[in-house]
């Protein structure tokens, strides 16, 4: 699928609080090259656009979590991402 | 970047950015296994009060008007009890909490299947079961949380007890 390079996402819920508040934007590179641990990504999970950290990366597969863990739902709860379904690595947050 | 951040805002208003959740099952924290402990009290009453309504058979329309009632009532409360675990267990407890209280995946499965039972039936002792495993899942959650917990008689006709944490 085609996707533009850069894209903009307004973020819902506080999982990622401090680094990303609530209702923030976040700008987004999706031709991103490659993803490694710490990196904040944009994924596809369970049909959602979500917002979350790399923890460890594993060949094709990704482990994320949320920066706020006390009340994030990340690969703690739905396992390892895919990278194919990472949208984009983040670039700024406004 | 406050400046960008309204410019970007009032694009937003335009064209409708997409949304990026930060996927938190409400982020309020706010959990506590109090309701679930009310609730296996409730159930237990309401086996004592059905009970007592059987003791002459039921014979009068107010006898059975009272135990259709609690029935009633009992399966309203085994309900809100399965559900008030079922948020603790998939909302609340998180891996590290299964590795310190590996028990507690078998204690919830046991107790909701409990709770199922408790509303097949009118069994005290499956209802004191039910209460005593919820007080369990309370000793754990408040564990969790590094509070310590007491059990103590509580104030409900059903003389049983209740776990609160000691602050």
């Amino acid at each position: 699928m085609m996707r533009f390079p850069i894209m903009i996402y307004r973020v819902a819920q506080r999982s990622m609080e401090p680094s990303i508040k609530e209702g923030s934007y976040i700008v987004v590179n999706c031709w991103y090259s490659k993803v490694e641990a710490k990196d904040i990504v944009v994924l596809m999970s369970s049909g959602m656009i979500m917002v979350k950290r790399v923890g460890r990366t594993n060949g094709s597969r990704v482990f994320v979590v949320g920066d706020n863990r006390e009340s994030s739902i990340d690969s703690r709860q739905l396992g390892w991402i895919d990278k194919k379904d990472i949208l984009g690595k983040l670039i700024m947050v406004v | 970047m406050a400046f960008l951040k309204y410019v970007v805002s009032r694009i937003d208003r335009l064209v409708g950015f997409p949304v990026a959740y930060a996927h938190c099952d409400v982020p309020c924290g706010i959990y506590d296994p109090h309701t679930a402990q009310m609730a296996a009290h409730t159930v237990i009453r309401m086996d004592m009060l059905i009970a007592e309504a059987m003791k002459n058979g039921a014979a009068t329309v107010e006898d059975r008007n009272k135990m259709v009632r609690c029935i009633g009532v009992k399966e309203q409360h085994a309900e809100i009890l399965k559900h008030e675990i079922e948020v603790l267990w998939g909302d609340y407890f998180k891996p590290e909490h299964v590795k310190d209280h590996p028990e507690l995946h078998e204690l919830v499965w046991n107790t909701l299947k409990l709770a199922g039972k408790a509303k097949q039936g009118t069994d005290i002792k499956t209802a004191e079961d039910l209460l005593e495993n919820v007080e369990k899942i309370a000793e754990v959650f408040w564990a969790t949380k590094k509070v310590a917990t007491v059990r103590v008689k509580s104030f409900y006709p059903t003389e049983r007890t209740m776990v609160y944490p000691k602050v």
